[in-house]
């Protein structure tokens, strides 16, 4: 955002000249040549218009105060993506678990999802080439064009495709911005591909939450790069070339497969890698807050009703987006371990959290309901403060008990 | 299971909904508990669950629905809340065929993991978009009977049918029962830990149902 860059830019003009596209491979731009200045004057005096809006407003303040929270670690993590030509990963870890600017997000999330090469120089080639893998493979396997009839696939292929596009416009309901149509097709060939090409999984309900958080991390990189930041209610048509939304697309194909290849056994049939993490959760709780464990057994509420949501849909439906974003970073920064262990014990730290309210609720019903849902009420206000915090008593968690199971047998 | 004082009833009945995907499972429930509708819901990850108590032959009958996801995925999962359950809203959407045509699977999901007495309502739904009905009425109709089915239609968007959906299913649930007139011991029901049938006079109930 334009507020971090310019604080960046007092402290070192060089490095927030070195921010700049052309200096960073691979980062989502549109073509250096001419046409891009013209388009954002366009699109900038378009947004000013908008300016007034108070939903924007707000948005821009969370974006703002995640930012700024993170703003010294932002110093840290540009520091790490422009000083070397090879980035030390585990460097670049340590920065992002404790908060990504949201500027720098897509490109981290790229380079520690295995997807960007660490390699400066090799980076935009590579993108390029998977980018154009990516395509090739839209086509090739029968999802080419613009509508959603496909008569080159197979019936089974047609189911597939039947349940994906009955979830396509369930997807994040409360964003316009996953509903505009070119946005609704992204997901739908992103998703598609990913089932055709993982059929020991296929396509699970709630996969299409997991691509939300890509989707809004490589847009909103695109246009701070910009000068501008990300609101639910984009004019997506106007703000948003079409060859940036192709590099988003395929950069979310690739991040999920990078991130659902290390928690592949969650959507495998009978999800025996979600159930496993689901018990693991009610043995910590057990361990670490007994009245808690005790007032869910008492009142019959069993772990696998509300926890087997949290850990399909990674917490996505838990958070606003940009609070996931950020828990995110953390999870990401905890390498192929992120969604496979260290989630367990953020949704242990999440229900410790909110440990005294569950308690205070006494009926079956109204536990059901909070657990349910009724915590994102809660989690609504949260910025970085809060995250940390989570993060933090994750953490300890799982430095208690990852290597001791015996406490959680 | 704790109970509010100002929640008072004289039955509980847990009841599932199930059906395909997308037909508005979760739509009915949110219209029948909370008359809200959601024309763009998310979709249902796992069970999710409400209650709301209603007036029938004098009695109040609070009613504890399990919203199941649809997806043939998570039917693994979905199929343990079978247990326990006196009723079933099998739902399928008017305007595809589809849906209609997996009904029997779901007959058949029930008949695997449900009690053998549960009373089943096939519920064709989003009977508003008329103009796009593929599932005929009478077709629907024949198919329940010949299933021994009761059966509606409703819509979850302007609300048509569904609270007699509701009431019907769950009146028919508390004759059943009392014409049984079983006192058996509510243990042997099993199932429901969060909220076992409760008669407020003092008499435990089965909660089983049976076929109409």
């Amino acid at each position: 955002m334009s507020g971090l860059q310019g604080f960046l830019g007092k402290l070192d003009p060089q490095k927030s000249q070195q921010s700049q596209p052309s200096a960073v491979p691979g980062r989502l731009t549109t073509s250096s040549r001419g046409k891009g200045g013209k388009q954002k004057s366009k699109a900038i005096k378009g947004w000013e218009e908008n300016e007034a809006g108070g939903d924007q407003q707000r948005d821009d303040q969370r974006a703002d105060s995640n930012d700024n929270g993170a703003a010294m670690n932002n110093l840290k993590i540009n520091d790490v993506l422009l000083s070397e030509p090879n980035i030390n990963l585990e460097n670049l870890k340590s920065s992002a678990w404790c908060g990504l600017p949201s500027s720098s997000r897509g490109e981290v999330w790229r380079l520690l999802l295995g997807y960007s090469p660490t390699n400066r120089g090799r980076r935009e080639q590579v993108l390029e080439r998977k980018r154009g893998e990516y395509w090739r493979a839209i086509e090739g396997c029968g999802l080419g064009g613009e509508g959603h009839d496909h008569p080159g696939i197979t019936k089974t292929e047609q189911v597939l495709l039947r349940q994906i596009l009955v979830d396509l416009p369930r997807t994040a309901p409360s964003i316009p911005l996953f509903h505009h149509p070119s946005l609704q097709l992204l997901l739908k060939r992103v998703l598609y591909l990913w089932s055709v090409r993982n059929p020991a999984c296929s396509y699970v309900q709630g996969l299409n939450d997991l691509c939300c958080p890509f989707i809004w991390s490589f847009l909103e990189e695109y246009l701070q790069e910009n000068n501008k930041t990300l609101t639910k209610g984009i004019d997506v048509s106007r703000e948003i070339p079409k060859q940036i939304l192709q590099q988003v697309e395929s950069d979310t194909y690739w991040c999920l497969t990078s991130l659902l290849s290390s928690i592949q056994d969650h959507y495998t049939p009978n999800q025996p890698g979600l159930q496993k993490q689901v018990y693991t959760l009610s043995k910590i709780v057990e361990r670490t807050d007994s009245d808690l464990y005790n007032h869910l057994q008492s009142h019959g509420v069993e772990f696998i009703q509300f926890a087997f949501k949290w850990c399909n849909c990674l917490l996505v439906r838990e958070f606003d987006m940009y609070t996931i974003c950020r828990l995110w970073d953390t999870h990401i920064s905890e390498g192929g371990e992120g969604f496979s262990v260290f989630h367990v014990y953020t949704c242990a730290a999440l229900l410790g959290r909110f440990s005294e309210t569950i308690r205070g609720i006494s009926d079956f019903g109204d536990l059901f309901q909070f657990l349910q849902g009724g915590m994102k009420d809660m989690t609504e206000s949260w910025g970085e403060e809060e995250v940390s915090v989570l993060c933090s008593q994750a953490f300890v968690l799982k430095s208690l008990f990852q290597n001791s199971q015996a406490h959680l047998g | 299971m704790a109970t509010r004082v100002d929640e008072e009833y004289d039955y509980l009945f847990k009841v599932v909904l199930i059906g395909d995907s997308g037909v508005g499972k979760s739509n009915l429930l949110s219209r029948f508990t909370r008359n809200e509708f959601n024309l763009e819901s998310k979709s249902t990850i796992g069970v999710e669950f409400a209650t709301k108590s209603i007036q029938a032959e004098g009695k109040t009958i609070k009613a504890q629905i399990w919203d199941t996801a649809g997806q043939e995925r998570y039917r693994a999962i979905t199929s343990a809340y079978y247990r326990g359950a006196v009723g079933a809203l099998l739902v399928y959407d008017i305007s595809k065929h589809g849906t209609f045509d997996n009904v029997e699977r779901w007959l058949k999901e029930l008949r695997d993991h449900a009690e053998a007495n549960i009373v089943v309502m096939l519920v064709g739904n989003k009977s508003d978009l008329k103009q796009f009905k593929a599932v005929e009425t009478d077709e629907a109709m024949s198919f329940a009977e010949q299933h021994n089915l009761a059966f509606i239609e409703t819509s979850a968007l302007d609300s048509t049918g569904v609270d007699t959906a509701f009431q019907r299913i769950l009146t028919e649930i508390y004759r059943l029962m009392s014409r049984r007139n079983l006192a058996a011991d509510e243990a042997q029901a099993g199932g429901i830990k969060a909220g076992q049938t409760i008669d407020l006079n003092g008499n435990s109930k089965d909660k089983k149902g049976g076929c109409c």
